[in-house]
């Protein structure tokens, strides 16, 4: 059995590590089947799993990223079949996207030297998992009480806040209730596009948020739009991971990218067998389960104080 | 028959006269290229020779240099982070030594600390004091992943002028040129070295990978959004639900 399984073992040359390929192959569908169900990144998934796995975590995040790349376009794709993407808002937000990422790489060099890039990025995925965790179960939760109540579920409610601070440079989208100030569509780009170069993962779980209930954009564009947006911005920070860190593995990134639109595929059958809102609870678990295991890593007494960075330039 | 007669006696004289001189050392290496790929997962190489039995030998292998920061992790606020960076450069990748005896005993304690042998660690000869502690700490690092062996077998000697030794090179061990220098030690004095080489590296698709993405990194990256583009192309087109 041993040797059945040694059999499956992949070599990826730039993470110089021997990795399961049925390991990555079930990283690659479980993020996929989740992303499917519930919308959930793909990057927010397998980015910390990677890492547990051995691979170094730049080399995770930089091909998560290009593993994006993929999995938004072929998004992108069945969104605009619907015409459910708004080009103008979409360019807008691409602009502060494109310079979120080509700021995030900077950022993610300046961590690397400083040697904080490990643990501000372990903070970045509790803090994201941890809330989405968080909310996801207060929502099953929810859910559940309405389904046994035979009530309604509660609608959300619209703050708006760009038109509360009276930001200037308004347009009118077609996609949006209220007009939107330029300025906060950049700013929601830009903290996307920070977030696809520095976590690998694509945003969109902070930027759909952001754009329903801080820029009232209805719910049919928020998908598509980000979707749109992050093709571009995946592209950009996967050339500059590429470029100017050499920590692409194209062997990772194209094994998980067939294995997360295979996984996605199933994932949206399987929604309409069964409904995913059955599943909400298990899935807030999940990522609970996930955060912990993040916050754990950093918070637990090291086995060793000390530890041992190869500078890549000597290579 | 008359041939066979002479390479006999060729061999013959070969050895004769080899054993006449004083001064002499031949070696080999079992591998001279070690493959990297999936079905690596360390390898023992071996090297023997043929040395004249009065001296004493002490082996050491290095592999390729490298720059290493070693850091010292901090709890701030209960979360554990690295600070302090201590820098190392030119630091050898993976270091064996070994020797036919106990060599250090009959070795001055400056030539047994420069060649490593006593403290199987690479010799720095410019260190300063604080940065010592985090020296030894590479290397107890390094001793951990086995890329520095601390506990090794000594040079074997079979007969009075051939000799043997084993060395195992981890399955972490850096791709490049790895070389093994052999001194041949009489009194106090190194009265002969030898250096043989080998390599590290892997082939085919992986070497291509390897050097494709440090040479063209731009052009790497762009093959790699390429592949991503038609494989979502691919996803959105086949799985699209008008089909």
């Amino acid at each position: 059995m041993e040797q059945i399984f040694s059999l499956l073992n992949v070599y990826l040359p730039i993470a110089d590590v021997t990795v399961n390929l049925l390991a990555i192959v079930m990283v690659g569908i479980v993020t996929g089947l989740l992303a499917g169900m519930f919308g959930l990144g793909g990057g927010l998934i397998i980015v910390p799993v990677l890492t547990f796995l051995g691979i170094d975590y730049s080399i995770a995040s930089a091909s998560s990223t290009n593993q994006m790349t993929a999995s938004s376009l072929s998004g992108y794709l069945a969104y605009a079949r619907r015409k459910r993407v708004d080009y103008k808002l979409g360019l807008i937000m691409l602009l502060g996207g494109l310079i979120g990422s080509t700021m995030g790489i900077r950022l993610f060099h300046y961590l690397t030297d400083v040697g904080m890039l490990d643990f501000v990025v372990a903070l970045c995925f509790a803090a994201v998992l941890g809330s989405i965790g968080l909310c996801t179960f207060v929502d099953a939760i929810i859910i559940m009480y309405c389904k046994l109540k035979h009530l309604d579920k509660p609608k959300i409610k619209r703050f708006n806040w760009a038109k509360k601070l009276k930001m200037p440079l308004r347009l009118t989208f077609s996609s949006c209730h209220e007009d939107v100030s330029i300025i906060s569509l950049v700013f929601v780009g830009f903290i996307g596009g920070i977030f696809v170069s520095i976590m690998g993962i694509g945003g969109s779980l902070i930027m759909i948020p952001m754009m329903v209930y801080i820029l009232s954009v209805s719910d049919a564009f928020t998908a598509g739009t980000t979707h749109f947006q992050i093709i571009f911005t995946s592209i950009l920070s996967t050339l500059l991971h590429s470029y100017s860190c050499h920590h692409l593995d194209i062997v990772l990134s194209s094994i998980l990218m067939v294995c997360t639109a295979l996984g996605a595929q199933i994932g949206v059958r399987l929604t309409s067998e069964f409904h995913p809102d059955n599943f909400r609870i298990l899935l807030a678990l999940l990522v609970l389960m996930l955060c912990a295991k993040v916050l754990f890593g950093v918070m637990a007494t090291p086995t060793d104080i000390f530890t041992l960075e190869m500078l890549s330039g000597a290579k | 028959m008359n041939l066979r007669k002479t390479i006999y006696q060729l061999i013959l004289n070969l050895l004769w006269v080899q054993s006449s001189f004083a001064n002499y050392m031949i070696a080999d290496i079992s591998a001279h290229t070690l493959i990297k790929g999936v079905d690596f997962t360390g390898r023992e190489i071996s090297i023997s020779g043929v040395s004249d039995s009065n001296s004493n030998l002490i082996a050491v292998i290095k592999g390729p240099d490298q720059d290493y920061n070693v850091w010292r992790k901090k709890k701030i606020g209960g979360i554990w982070s690295k600070h302090n960076p201590h820098l190392f450069k030119n630091i050898p990748s993976y270091f064996f030594v070994t020797s036919s005896y106990d060599v250090k005993k009959s070795i001055p304690d400056m030539l047994a600390y420069s060649l490593g042998v006593e403290s199987h660690k690479p010799f720095l000869p410019s260190i300063k004091k604080d940065n010592k502690s985090f020296y030894l700490e590479l290397i107890k690092i390094k001793q951990k992943a086995n890329l520095y062996p601390a506990s090794i077998s000594t040079i074997e000697k079979v007969g009075k002028q051939i000799f043997r030794f084993k060395a195992y090179i981890p399955c972490s061990a850096s791709i490049g040129k790895y070389t093994v220098d052999i001194y041949k030690v009489n009194g106090n004095v190194i009265k002969d070295t030898i250096q043989l080489q080998f390599n590290i590296d892997n082939i085919g698709f992986d070497r291509a990978i390897t050097v494709f993405s440090n040479r063209h990194p731009l052009e790497y990256g762009v093959l790699a959004v390429i592949i991503a583009l038609i494989t979502g192309s691919l996803v959105g087109f086949l799985f699209r639900k008008d089909r």
